[in-house]
């Protein structure tokens, strides 16, 4: 249950984040699959469009400022393991400048393109963490997401990557349609078994425009019901925490010392920076995004130095609501008088009277100055956010 | 004063009649058009209907009065319009009209044929004294049945064929002859303009810079700006600011005469202050007696109207009293229910002019309304003897000191191709109709008569004769009475307290069934929540149905990464907005659309 956890655990050997600028995130924006519930931008793989994204991220990683020192790095897309090796290592090359000791550097794999000497490179480089996109054990089940990889791959890359990165969080989708809850209880075992540092649990989301969700709209893909997706989270928060994993926040779990510290900065609203088609940045009240389009966004930074931006400024009422929904799906929890600080007035108030609902109804614990959700709470929690919210 | 008068023989008032749809607008655009009263450039289509509401729904809800310059060879005349709307509910609108013309063009579109308002129509231009010039519309249609349509108008309304003029309003065909019979068999006006100023108030509207701007028919004497005048009826006076025609804008002139059509503004700011129906007199010269003006119409069809948000009150009301004189045919009263707080009980003449009203409200003023399922009026005779009218379902004495509950009764007179008679009658059964007669209109149409409790009428009964007859059912319908019945009173029961804006009154035979029925329609409408809310529905104290929304199970969603945040806060403030038009009834957040669910019942799932 996320209020029965501990408070942060410092990363072993880090204590100088205050020093450190924001974090850095790299979109590679391609990928050899084409999966059915994806809705991140990406393109198919190509030779040439690749060289051409790491022309372009060249240019846009020399627009930043020198003395940017990021506290952590991470590598995500797309697939970042897609790309060749001969563009894995120019990559990496192009991010050695802003590489700081005790970094948390994190690249997100795949069980079908990592090969061993991707994987290598990425060692030498000191990659701290990766990512692992396993998703399921079910064969049929990784056929219908449109993923490329099989279980047997699963075992094999993890093996590949255990003896060569510190940390592995490892990712797996729920609700998969077709999928029993004893068939979920088999993935979390299986993942369980391999025991990885960390674990990422989602449940499918089927996105607007998606090939899955076209598939539900025709009637051809019947969802779980909403029942067995609540069994299959709180059986995930159960046998998670029932093997030692601290549930950090919805749907992240870790072992001590393995919380990802690149995502947590999200949670704390604290500023960081994307580059690649489709990242987005945000520093204090100005957010921006590059244009999803990798054509546009090589052109422009040829052209003109910078690629293709929206921009959205943050007033104080959008600050609050990212505040309540993000430090709400962390144990951490949210700080009341942090959060009276910031408003000028309680969240009691803030929310007319509902948190108190909330807190009697049990899906919000307040223990002093913290609120976090209850495990009932966390069933419905954006129900319960969009409830606070003003 | 100097200004050069129209000679008066040289002035027509008249008014575009006919069943909704036959084409009156389309008519007066002709009609504009060829008097070059609007240039081409200027032109659209339906021109008069100028109200948004108007435009989306392709119906004229409001009566438009314009002046038009018609010269021909025996010289300039001056033609008074009035576009009158034709669906059943604004008929108010056509019976102000009348009063302010002396004939009317009663168009019949030539596909269609005779139909119920055309008839009804017809009937009020006739006890108005009005000449009518019969047209026969859309001849250039395929469909057209022009010799067929004919012989319905003679049947019908004894009508003689021969001075039945075919148009089309679309291609402009038969038009300016359409004018000159226009001048040559409609009388000029007879007012004298030498008598003392009588002038009717047959519409007004609020200008937020002239105040109210009064529409008014010069019956006798003159008008003009400066003079000091004196409402008859409600005794105010006022110092006449400018008067003028509407050409279709306002333009001002130096003065109105008699057999004029046009508006006067006064500063008038109280909106209370202007009755439609009043006499306008001069008050250093007035009339002895006051013009006829109307009847009140009587609502038939009653609902609440609350503002979402409860300190939005005063606004409503303010809103209701802007609206109310451009249209004074709904009634408001301030009521309070204990689920919805303070708001208003409304009547109106039907459900059309109901959800009009409400949609001018909200756009008009920019204030959310909750609407409660409407009902008609009840006469209730408690014991002692004494017989009270409700209007509300809460209104209804406790059961001990009712003797009996009448509800209205209406003839209804329904229009239908005859191939379709054996399903109207079905449907005709269903609703608790008495048959009374079928008259032949022609071989092919026929007109049914029924007495059927008015309750039937306004739970979607239009839609389903429409539908079963493929959109050729017209209907009308008049208050013939009250009649007793076994009525009782269905409470509603949200997680535990009753709902009072959702209870009605039905016929006890069907009480049971039509509970069960409203409790899966809510079930369907309120959206879930973060805990389990029952629904009950009550008869006297006893529960006849149950139904249970169940909570909300899972609604988390699980990435919320960099690129997430912005999507994810959005979606999350939309609900919350979402929520925000609701109405929160204990912790229950109730939509709009449920407290209309009782309407529906009949629809399948
Ligand atoms: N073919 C054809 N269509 C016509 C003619 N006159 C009107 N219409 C069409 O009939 C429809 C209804 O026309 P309107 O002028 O809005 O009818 P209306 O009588 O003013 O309707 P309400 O004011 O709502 O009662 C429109 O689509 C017109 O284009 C005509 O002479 N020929
Ligand atoms: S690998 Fe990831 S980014 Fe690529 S298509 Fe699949 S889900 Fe989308
Ligand atoms: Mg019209």
């Amino acid at each position: 249950m996320l209020s029965t956890m501990s408070p942060a655990q410092p990363a072993p050997g880090l204590g100088r984040d205050e020093v450190l600028g924001p974090g850095l995130y790299v979109h590679v924006p391609f990928c050899h699959s084409e999966c059915t519930y994806c809705d991140f931008y990406r393109v198919s793989y190509r030779d040439r469009a690749a060289d051409a994204f790491l022309d372009g991220l060249s240019l846009e990683l020399d627009g930043l400022p020198r003395d940017l020192r990021p506290r952590t790095v991470y590598v995500g897309g797309g697939t970042p393991s897609a790309l060749k090796v001969d563009q894995l290592e120019r990559l990496l090359g192009l991010l050695e400048p802003f590489w700081l000791p005790g970094q948390e550097r994190t690249f997100e794999v795949n069980p079908r393109s990592a090969t061993l000497p991707k994987i290598e490179l990425l060692q030498r480089a000191g990659v701290t963490r990766v990512s692992f996109g396993a998703q399921t054990f079910g064969a049929s089940a990784l056929r219908m997401l449109g993923r490329r990889h099989g279980p047997e791959d699963i075992g094999r890359v993890y093996g590949l990557l255990r003896e060569r990165i510190p940390s592995i969080s490892f990712d797996l989708i729920f609700a998969l349609p077709g999928r029993s809850l004893e068939e979920w209880d088999f993935d979390l075992t299986s993942a369980l078994a391999l025991r990885p540092d960390h674990l990422s649990i989602y449940s499918l989301i089927y996105e607007p425009g998606t090939p899955l969700a076209e598939a539900v709209g025709r009637g051809e893909v019947e969802p779980v019901p909403e029942g067995v997706e609540r069994e299959m989270l709180l059986l995930a928060v159960s046998r998670a925490t029932g093997a030692g994993y601290e549930h950090y926040e919805v749907s992240s779990y870790s072992l001590a010392g393995h919380r990802s510290r690149h995502n947590q900065a999200y949670w704390e609203q604290r500023d960081y920076i994307g580059v690649g088609p489709g990242a987005w940045t945000t520093l204090g009240s100005l957010r921006t995004m590059n244009a999803k389009d990798l054509d546009g966004y090589v052109r422009g930074l040829r052209e003109r130095g910078v690629p293709p931006r929206l921009e959205e400024r943050l007033g104080e009422a959008e600050r609050l609501n990212e505040h309540i929904l993000l430090r709400l799906r962390t144990a951490d929890g949210l700080s009341l008088r942090g959060f009276r600080e910031r408003a000028g007035r309680s969240l009691e108030e803030h929310s007319g009277g509902r948190l108190g609902q909330l807190v009697s109804r049990e899906l919000l614990a307040a223990d002093g100055d913290r609120i976090r959700l209850t495990l009932e709470g966390l069933c419905v929690a954006d129900r319960i956010i969009a409830e606070l919210m003003a | 004063m100097s200004e050069p008068a129209v000679d008066r023989s040289r002035i027509r008032n008249f008014c575009i009649i006919a069943h909704i749809d036959h084409g009156k607008s389309t008519l007066a655009d002709r009609l504009l058009l060829h008097t070059g009263t609007v240039s081409q450039r200027d032109f659209q289509d339906q021109m008069l209907d100028d109200m948004d509401l108007e435009r989306e729904r392709g119906i004229t809800i409001k009566a438009k009065a314009v002046t038009l310059r018609y010269r021909r060879p025996d010289g300039e005349h001056t033609l008074n319009l009035i576009d009158t709307p034709g669906h059943v509910d604004f008929s108010y609108e056509v019976s102000r009209s009348l009063a302010a013309c002396e004939g009317a063009l009663l168009l019949v579109d030539a596909s269609q044929g005779v139909e119920a308002q055309t008839i009804a129509n017809a009937h009020l231009a006739l006890e108005a004294g009005l000449t009518i010039v019969p047209v026969l519309n859309k001849i250039d249609m395929a469909a057209a049945r022009p010799d067929e349509v004919i012989e319905e108008m003679v049947h019908a309304l004894a009508i003689d064929p021969g001075r039945v003029h075919r148009v089309s309003a679309k291609t402009g065909l038969g038009v300016p002859e359409l004018l000159d019979l226009v001048v040559e068999r409609i009388p000029p006006p007879s007012g004298k303009e030498e008598a003392p100023l009588r002038a009717l108030i047959f519409d007004a509207s609020y200008d937020e810079y002239r105040g109210v701007i009064v529409y008014i028919r010069v019956v006798d004497g003159a008008i003009r700006p400066g003079q000091s005048i004196l409402t008859m009826g409600a005794g105010r006076r006022y110092e006449v600011e400018e008067v003028g025609i509407f050409n279709p804008k306002m333009q001002k002139l130096p003065a109105l005469r008699a057999g004029d059509v046009g508006y006067l503004t006064a500063t008038i700011r109280n909106l209370s202050d202007v009755s439609i129906g009043d006499t306008v007199t001069d008050r250093s010269r007035p009339a002895t007696d006051k013009l006829p003006g109307y009847k009140e119409p009587l609502p038939m069809v009653f609902c609440g109207l609350y503002p979402t948000n409860n300190t939005d009150f005063e606004r409503l009301r303010y809103a209701l009293d802007k609206l109310r004189l451009n249209d004074s045919s709904f009634t408001y009263v301030p009521e309070s229910s204990d689920a919805l707080g303070f708001g208003f009980r409304c009547g109106f003449l039907g459900l059309l002019h109901m959800e009009v009203v409400q949609e001018r409200l909200e756009r008009e003023s920019g204030v959310d309304i909750v609407q409660t399922a409407p009902n008609v009026t009840f006469e209730v005779l408690v014991r002692g003897g004494e017989m009270i009218r409700i209007e509300s379902p809460t209104q209804l004495p406790d059961p001990g000191r009712i003797e009996l509950v009448c509800e209205p009764v209406v003839r209804t007179t329904i229009m239908i191709p005859a191939q379709y008679i054996g399903s109207i009658m079905t449907l005709m059964e269903e609703r608790r109709a008495r048959y009374m007669r079928t008259d032949y209109l022609s071989q092919s149409r026929v007109i049914l008569v029924y007495e059927m409790p008015f309750a039937e009428l306004i739970t979607d009964f239009h839609d389903k004769l429409k539908s079963l007859t493929r959109g050729y059912g017209t209907l009308d319908y008049e208050l013939v009475g009250y009649s007793p019945e076994d009525l009782v009173k269905i409470s509603i029961l949200v997680n535990g307290s009753p709902v009072d804006a959702l209870s009605f009154i039905c016929h006890r035979s069907v009480a049971e069934a039509r509970g069960r029925k409203l409790l899966k329609k809510l079930k369907e409408e309120i959206p879930r929540h973060l805990f389990e809310v029952p629904l009950q529905a009550a008869l006297g104290g006893k529960i006849i149905a149950r139904e249970s929304i169940g909570a909300l199970r899972k609604n988390v969603t699980a990435k919320c990464y960099g690129g997430d945040i912005t999507r994810k806060r959005k979606l999350l403030e939309r609900q919350k907005e979402g929520k925000k038009r609701m109405k929160s009834i204990g912790s229950v957040e109730i939509p709009q659309k449920a407290f209309l669910a009782v309407l529906r019942l009949d629809e399948e799932k």
